[in-house]
């Protein structure tokens, strides 16, 4: 008690020094413990962007591609399916729900999405969570279009405003189908997943716009009014994919074998959840890179505790000298040594704790509005103690070094007398 | 008796899917060594289904001629049936109430004939219940000491959680089902 006294006595006598190294501990700590965060919900964002699906069906390809184009509308189709399979799909016993998707089309740079309303009801996102509107409705009518929150806000679109859809995904629409105008019905919530970033519009109106064309090009003097193309057959022949809820868990391997060796056509069922896992593991080596990068810094700070608490003895050689002239032996000036390197880790390590809580509580929500990425406030994980707790021990360690050198020199190096 | 007749469902549509699918020539992967197993959680019932090749079951993938080829089978068979004996639920208490055992030898067999390489694969289905599956915290699998020539198994397993696929090879025979 009386060493925890004395150590404690002796570094408020050096409380500038002291208060830097646990400033640098904190920083370092506090850097880690966000990081390591912003992994873990970087990870658990990436893997909530769909949630509630069981099974998503498209042409014959790969998992991942097929998760790609249809859920994070990256890349394109290799093939559609027929609009007679997904009937015959949906028409199985397993199935309790199905949400088509025909992808193809864009809007300055955003993608189009068609899809029934059964999309604002059973896409979920986040551990379950359902699409809400910003404002306005879901699309209700033919030429009606719903946009994702980042479409809205990047292209400064409210409720009401006509906006023309193109031909094709180029930035620039160099074929835009100017004479079926759509309005926008309703604006979406920010979810941080590429809903954000798709206008939504009904199957029919995916239809509608290519009435007039042939191959990707216009039939050249044809043009039907938006009227007459309410009064047509828009029954879609393809669509890109679709999200399929089973009626019992027990019944999805059934479904995903009936589909994927589904004779008339070649198609593929995947398991979201499983697709998302392969395609984190393909992208979750940057993951690995930040936490060598914050162990790396960690590393530095405990290392600059170990200089500060060498250099200190200097500074310290007469405090010693008394300590060892009343009677301390060599192993209490170490202990008194460790003693610090200790008591200075485990404040950088409280601090930085709290300095971690603090950045959380103030940047957590602004990451998830701005970023979609999602940090809830809660109190450090087991897995962040032990790293505290790996800390401190580093940090007693670290103290071992200068402790020893204290032991050898504390005696001779106070009593001589420096020119 | 409705469960049986489920599970025989099950399989019934594992075993026919091949035929169908020779109309338009196609042939699914199979890999020696490498087994599938499916997993669906749901309630307190738990539905596995097991596709491995035969060559991980008995050491052989050839039509069983000679009779201590057929004396394999069978004990393989009636090794299969006892999901117990192989799958070892931790946390819970589970029970094999049901075991389907089909060889995949015949329909394969049909279907690969034009083929250079005939392969067979054991399909098998089992139903387990469960006191209380949400206590559910992993899967032993003394299956791999049970057959000496299995080395690895694809684990895909949906709960209520999500769904996962984890790889369980014969060093480390186990797998957590806590994240």
């Amino acid at each position: 008690m009386i060493l925890l006294r004395l150590t404690g006595r002796s570094i408020a006598n050096r409380w500038a020094t002291a208060l830097l190294t646990v400033l640098a501990l904190a920083v370092s700590i506090a850097l880690f413990l966000g990081v390591e965060r912003v992994r873990t919900g970087a990870r658990t964002s990436f893997g909530s962007t769909i949630s509630g699906t069981d099974l998503i069906v498209g042409a014959r390809s790969g998992g991942v591609q097929l998760m790609l184009y249809s859920v994070f509308r990256i890349g394109n189709a290799t093939n559609n399916m027929t609009w007679e399979s997904y009937r015959d799909i949906a028409g199985q016993p397993e199935v309790a729900w199905t949400v088509p998707l025909s992808l193809g089309d864009s809007h300055r740079g955003f993608r189009v999405l068609g899809t029934t309303e059964a999309y604002f009801e059973h896409y979920r996102f986040r551990g379950g969570q359902k699409l809400t509107m910003r404002a306005g409705e879901p699309f209700s009518d033919l030429f009606d279009a719903t946009l994702g929150a980042d479409v809205a806000e990047t292209l400064g679109y409210k409720v009401g405003d006509p906006i023309v859809v193109a031909h094709g995904l180029g930035a620039i629409g160099f074929t835009r189908h100017e004479d079926m105008p759509f309005r926008v019905s309703g604006i979406l919530e920010k979810t941080g997943t590429p809903v954000d970033r798709t206008v939504h519009v009904s199957l029919a109106a995916i239809e509608a716009i290519h009435v007039d064309w042939q191959s990707g090009a216009r039939i050249p003097g044809q043009s039907t009014g938006a009227d007459a193309v309410r009064q047509m057959d828009l029954t879609p022949k393809s669509i890109t994919a679709a999200l399929v809820g089973v009626t019992s868990k027990l019944k999805t391997f059934k479904l995903q074998r009936f589909i994927n060796e589904y004779p008339e056509e070649p198609l593929l069922a995947v398991l979201p959840g499983v697709a998302l896992q392969e395609l984190w593991s393909l992208i979750g080596v940057a993951e690995t890179a930040l936490a060598g990068v914050s162990a790396m810094v960690v590393l530095t700070a405990v290392i600059g505790m170990m200089a500060a608490i060498l250099s200190s003895l200097a500074e310290r050689r007469r405090e010693m000298a008394i300590l060892r002239s009343v009677g301390a032996g060599p192993g209490t000036i170490a202990l008194l040594t460790v003693l610090e390197a200790a008591l200075l880790s485990l404040a950088g390590a409280v601090a930085g704790t709290a300095l971690f809580l603090t950045g959380l509580a103030v940047a957590g929500p602004l990451a998830d509005q701005a970023f979609g990425l999602y940090l809830p406030f809660t109190l450090p994980t087991a897995r962040e103690a032990a790293i505290l707790g790996i800390f401190v021990l580093a940090g007693i360690v670290a103290g071992l070094f200068p402790a020893l050198r204290a032991y050898r020199i504390s005696l001779a190096d106070g009593m001589t007398i420096r020119q | 008796m409705i469960r049986s007749a489920s599970a025989a469902l099950l399989l019934a549509a594992l075993a026919a899917s091949p035929v169908a699918a020779s109309e338009t020539r196609s042939s699914g992967a199979h890999e020696h060594g490498h087994g599938q197993l499916n997993i669906a959680i749901e309630g307190n019932s738990v539905l596995m289904e097991l596709q491995i090749p035969g060559a991980d079951i008995v050491g052989f993938e050839h039509e069983a001629k000679s009779d201590a080829d057929k004396a394999a089978m069978i004990d393989a068979e009636k090794k299969l049936k006892d999901g117990a004996a192989l799958f070892s639920f931790q946390g819970a208490t589970c029970t094999f109430e049901q075991a389907h055992v089909e060889d995949g030898h015949d329909d394969h067999g049909k279907q690969s004939a034009s083929q250079e390489a005939e392969h067979s694969e054991f399909h098998v289905a089992y139903e387990i219940s469960c006191d209380d599956t949400s206590r559910l915290s992993g899967i032993e699998f003394p299956f791999f000491a049970v057959f000496p020539h299995s080395e690895e198994l694809d684990v895909t397993v949906l709960g209520a959680r999500g769904q996962f696929k984890y790889e369980v090879e014969r060093d480390t025979p186990m797998l957590s089902l806590k994240n």
